[in-house]
């Protein structure tokens, strides 16, 4: 994991911070970016803004905070700042109405932060076990189907399976019941 | 979710209610286009040297070159504009940055909240998106909220130019509270909360 000190170095712009910051976190950002935007290279575009806009503050970040939700609040603010340009970028080559049905960032901060949480999980699964949750999950493939594409028996689909169920529902305990946390009345 | 031929596949209902509905999320499983970590550095390699022009000839001297005679100099320039730097972001960047969400009172109605320590107390700015404008009144109110339950008032707004950051002032300290909500109030109805957030978010 990426320490106070490689932070500390990234905000004075050391080469190879720069690297950890962004070998550590581009995915996650990417994923969050994503969320909101729903296109890859606007998301691409946003997560490159989301790095300098990082930098950039990164000297006023207190330490003793956690760096996840701070990066991906500056994600996603990117992320509706790229869809913003888009949406004018359209809106002057347009000018028909149909923006109407362009898809805005509809995502909250609880769905953005959501995807983050769960492709960190994903990734720190161990490779055989995220390839059948990417062909199930990412292409909707059965047991059967993954055998075939994986070339190994049904059964080894199987228990890669339920290993890669186990551990992603003990790193993502905290998601259930989380929804709404942040909502609620002051009474 | 079903599979390709309709049956139910992989053993998902195993898993709890909230991960069988995150987990098919196509922003999990979007894959990064090959280059970006390279595009991302190289975006960080601009943004600081378009920051310390300065600092370019020293990273060209890594390969020992020799000290040159201007060397003092040059680190006292880049000191005085490493000085300006600082003194310019810790002026511009904010301290801390927090997202508001919609209630089930104004769902699509979110905010990005900037919260900069400045001489006379904390100045919040929120980046209202979608918040209908405080109907005639009525009026708008925030707030910072304690574990307790312990409510200060950062200011009121009603948000009838859009496109416009509202700039709140706090007098205490956002890090001694929890949540920053904002609530719909009534004229007349005195100070309390009225109880109606409409937007809300974690201060930490």
């Amino acid at each position: 994991m990426l320490g106070a000190t490689t932070f500390a170095d990234f905000a004075n712009g050391d080469d190879e911070a720069f690297e950890q910051v962004v070998r550590q976190f581009s995915g996650v950002m990417y994923a969050a970016a994503y969320a909101v935007l729903g296109r890859r290279e606007l998301a691409a575009e946003a997560v490159q803004q989301a790095f300098v806009a990082a930098w950039k503050a990164a000297g006023n970040f207190d330490p003793e905070r956690e760096i996840e939700p701070w990066l991906c609040t500056i994600t996603r603010r990117c992320a509706i700042d790229v869809w913003r340009a888009e949406r004018r970028h359209l809106d002057d080559h347009r000018g028909d109405g149909t923006l109407e049905s362009a898809a805005p960032p509809g995502a909250t901060f609880e769905d953005v932060w959501e995807a983050w949480q769960v492709r960190e999980a994903v990734d720190r699964l161990p490779p055989d076990e995220r390839e059948v949750m990417r062909l199930h999950y990412g292409k909707g493939f059965s047991h059967s189907q993954m055998a075939g594409v994986l070339g190994v028996p049904i059964g080894t689909v199987k228990s890669r399976t339920s290993r890669a169920h186990h551990r992603l529902q003990s790193s993502l305990a905290h998601l259930s019941g989380s929804a709404g946390k942040v909502r609620g009345h002051n009474d | 979710m079903t599979d390709m031929t309709g049956q139910e596949p992989a053993d998902s209902e195993e898993l709890p209610r909230e991960l069988r509905r995150a987990l098919p999320n196509d922003a999990v499983w979007a894959e990064p286009p090959s280059d970006l970590q390279d595009n991302a550095l190289a975006a960080l390699r601009a943004a600081r040297r378009a920051a310390t022009p300065a600092a370019t000839p020293a990273e060209d001297d890594r390969a020992g070159t020799g000290r040159r005679a201007g060397w003092l100099l040059a680190a006292a320039a880049a000191a005085v504009i490493a000085a300006g730097l600082t003194w310019t972001m810790a002026v511009d960047a904010p301290d801390s940055t927090l997202a508001l969400s919609g209630t089930e009172l104004a769902e699509s109605a979110s905010a990005d909240v900037e919260i900069t320590e400045k001489p006379s107390g904390f100045e919040v700015v929120l980046d209202v998106e979608d918040l209908v404008p405080a109907a005639k009144g009525t009026y708008y109110q925030a707030w910072f909220k304690d574990a307790d339950g312990i409510l200060v008032t950062i200011g009121t707004f009603h948000a009838r130019a859009s496109g416009q950051d509202i700039v709140l002032w706090s007098g205490v300290e956002p890090d001694d509270y929890d949540v920053l909500t904002v609530t719909l109030q009534r004229v007349g109805d005195g100070a309390d909360s009225s109880g109606e957030v409409v937007l809300s978010g974690p201060l930490r």
